[in-house]
């Protein structure tokens, strides 16, 4: 009896592991997919009770009762490079901390493509506890889409799930004061990427070919360089309306979120590429998607595009928190 | 007796510009449920009665305003009366100790201020010797001073009253009066300032007994004696200036005494229920840019409690929008001491001739009093100028000054205005 692939309804076999027509990873096929993440929780502070600085041993609330000098954060420069996605998270010049998180993994059988999911937070400045909402916003998001990802979800609802999830997450955090968080997620398959946010945090494909293309709309296929997601701020609801620009969230993640619902889209990509997601803090200085392009292509290898692209926020001043996470596309294929 | 519960507020510019080897801080101490009555104040009271006194108005004021003082005094409060010329001798009690307040005493009190009589002439630190005498036999913790003159400390050398100052730094507070306008208030301040008193000016003998009435009563309201400011700082750090800026400005800087390896304790005297502010200058060894350093912890200490501390953390930004901001309450009392030093420099430029410098010092003043909204200043400043702009300072020297209005100026520089709250 055929049964109907949860992506693209074609019909498919109980014993496919696979979708012939899209490529969709099937539920209940009996391939054990490998996965690997970022850690939970992001990097962990080994906690000493001696100065790093001056080798003290009275640490008082982050500053040493000798020296005066702040102890470092593990947040303030985070890296992770698993291969197939790449991330660095840094502080910037001028926050007290950093508030942005990411989180990423892959699945995969062994010798087949991975799925790469990846997500990018950045806490919302203006609320305590915004980077804990951030990285229990990431890390939940993650481990929901890797689930889908081997469980065979199709990507929309694996994206919506996630979000949702990570709503849940965050609204859980105790204390008061609603912590709060943008969201960008993807799903990169062989064949599709699939984005979804609340808020200003954005994702973007960039075409090995150089080329460049206006913003896609959902299904699209892409041929250049474009920024898959439209910021939800009210710059860009108010000048539907006419009204003066201001750049002021209109979602996100966080119990006081007026707009739950998360913007998707699915992306084909015509060719071999990157697919960037990065906070405001980071592409604040690259606002020509060209340029931007021209950077990541540019690079040898992620962990290179996305320390160039850190490193180029930080020289222009480094005002905000700044993140980005690269994934190349096709993925990577999962070695034994 | 509760003990009251201090808390520390600071605000200070929290970014510096690279390489900045100094930060300036704003330390607000407020002491709340502090007990109205204290059963352990000691007060000495010290009149001048040197023969410039002898103007039957003067001699009569000063009666009237000990027995003020001393009717104020609750039952149970530990006093005595010294007459200051030359020398110091006890006006009563009659023996080299404190009395304690009652009705009989009071009333014996009263009588032998009736027969003090003016000779002589004026030793200051004699009368503070006596005070300090008294007052470290009574065992009494809060320890207040009250000293009254008419006239110039012209019977010893000034090098006297300076090493007295020096030893009896911070054993007993002193509240300094001068009555007329034949004292000195260089003199009055450096005696208040060593011994974390006030010094004010009563023109009319006759407020004398309002203004001592007033006094005593505020030494009633002292309930914590002896609190400190302890300020810590780390390595290759220190405290280069204390200076209390509200509600008067008092350099406290010299009054600092190490008490920890990385700590100084600036003294501050016996606390009512009020609230204090401090202005403190650190200089350290610069951090690199995007680095935060903890520069100073501000703590109250009365005695075995700490209170919990106020943290002074900086970094240091290439980004001028950072750096060019001036915390607003550091900004609003370096304007009221620069204020409070545009006034005593300008009058002593004044005195000595100087016009131009008088005119620009005291102009300068009315512009910082008309900018902080000072009020008070305002008034004090248009009685020995003329003022043809408020905002930017554009004064005249008046030909004729009383001496009341220059000394009164001079006396109540120091008042600060309080930093006014914006709404939130």
């Amino acid at each position: 009896m055929a049964q109907r692939c949860s992506s693209c309804t074609e019909p498919v076999w109980p014993e496919d592991a696979y979708c012939e027509a899209c490529g969709q990873r099937l539920a209940g096929s009996q391939v054990v997919a490998l996965t690997r993440r970022t850690p939970t929780g992001g990097p962990v502070l080994v906690q000493s009770d001696e100065c790093v600085y001056c080798h003290h041993r009275a640490i008082d609330d982050q500053f040493c009762l000798r020296c005066g000098r702040q102890q470092p954060d593990a947040r303030d420069r985070m890296e992770c490079d698993i291969g197939s996605v790449c991330g660095i998270s840094d502080r910037g010049m001028l926050r007290d901390r950093n508030a942005d998180a990411m989180a990423f993994g892959w699945a995969g059988a062994t010798g087949d493509p991975a799925t790469v999911v990846a997500v990018v937070c950045d806490g919302v400045g203006s609320t305590p506890k915004s980077d804990l909402a951030a990285q229990v916003a990431a890390d939940t998001a993650t481990d929901e889409l890797l689930r889908c990802v081997v469980e065979g979800v199709a990507a929309r609802e694996a994206s919506m799930l996630a979000t949702a999830a990570a709503s849940k997450a965050v609204a859980g955090l105790p204390g008061d004061g609603a912590p709060s968080t943008t969201f960008v997620s993807a799903i990169v398959t062989t064949t599709e990427v699939t984005v979804a946010w609340l808020g200003d945090s954005r994702a973007y494909w960039i075409s090995a070919d150089g080329a460049q293309a206006e913003t896609p709309v959902d299904g699209d296929t892409v041929y250049g360089s474009a920024c898959l997601t439209v910021d939800h701020t009210e710059r860009n609801t108010l000048l539907n309306e006419g009204l003066a620009a201001r750049h002021t969230l209109t979602r996100w993640v966080g119990a006081d979120a007026i707009d739950l619902e998360p913007q998707v889209v699915s992306v084909r990509p015509a060719g071999t590429g990157s697919i960037l997601l990065c906070s405001d803090g980071l592409w604040g200085y690259a606002t020509d998607t060209g340029a931007l392009a021209a950077q990541v292509r540019s690079g040898t290898s992620p962990y290179q595009v996305v320390n160039r692209l850190v490193d180029n926020a930080i020289k222009r001043g480094g005002r905000d928190n700044i993140t980005g996470v690269v994934v190349p596309f096709p993925p990577a294929v999962v070695s034994p | 007796m509760t003990a009251p519960t201090f808390t520390v507020d600071v605000a200070h510019n929290k970014h510096l510009a690279r390489g900045t080897a100094e930060a300036d801080a704003i330390i607000t101490v407020t002491a709340t449920d502090a007990d109205a009555a204290t059963p352990h104040a000691a007060v000495v009271i010290m009149l001048d009665t040197s023969a410039s006194m002898f103007r039957p108005s003067k001699l009569a004021a000063a009666r009237r305003a000990a027995c003020a003082a001393i009717d104020a005094l609750h039952d149970g409060t530990a006093f005595a009366v010294v007459a200051g010329t030359d020398q110091a001798d006890m006006v009563y009690p009659s023996e080299r100790q404190l009395a304690v307040a009652g009705e009989g005493t009071r009333a014996d009190a009263r009588q032998a201020i009736e027969g003090i009589a003016a000779h002589g002439g004026t030793a200051m630190s004699r009368w503070l010797w006596l005070a300090d005498e008294l007052f470290a036999r009574s065992g009494y913790e809060v320890k207040h001073g009250i000293l009254l003159t008419d006239g110039r400390n012209t019977s010893e050398p000034s090098e006297d009253l300076a090493s007295t100052l020096d030893r009896l730094r911070g054993r007993f507070t002193c509240t300094c009066r001068g009555v007329g306008t034949d004292w000195e208030v260089g003199e009055l301040r450096q005696i208040a300032d060593a011994l974390l008193g006030d010094v004010d000016i009563v023109a009319e003998p006759a407020e004398l007994a309002a203004d001592f009435s007033a006094i005593a009563a505020k030494a009633m309201r002292k309930s914590v004696p002896d609190v400190a400011l302890r300020l810590w700082t780390p390595q290759h750090s220190e405290v280069t200036e204390l200076r209390q800026v509200d509600p008067s400005v008092a350099d406290l800087t010299a009054h600092g005494r190490r008490s920890q390896q990385q700590a100084i304790d600036f003294p501050t005297g016996a606390w009512e229920q009020e609230t204090r502010a401090y202005h403190a200058r650190i200089a350290m060894r610069p951090g690199g840019i995007g680095e935060r350093m903890l520069v100073c912890r501000a703590s109250v200490v009365a005695g075995d409690a700490q209170s919990k501390p106020g943290k002074i953390v900086v970094s240091w930004t290439d980004d001028y929008a950072r750096y060019g901001v001036i915390d607003p309450t550091v900004a609003h009392y370096t304007g009221q001491e620069e204020l409070a030093e545009a006034i005593q420099d300008g009058l002593a430029a004044r005195r000595e001739g100087d016009l131009d410098t008088a005119t620009g010092k005291l102009g300068r003043a009315v512009a910082l009093a008309n900018e902080s909204g000072h009020a008070e200043a305002s008034r004090l400043l248009s009685k020995v100028v003329d003022i043809d702009d408020a905002v930017t300072g554009k004064v005249r020297l008046k030909q004729t000054v009383s001496a009341v209005d220059e000394m009164t100026l001079d006396t109540r520089s120091v008042v600060t205005s309080r930093m006014r709250r914006s709404g939130t």
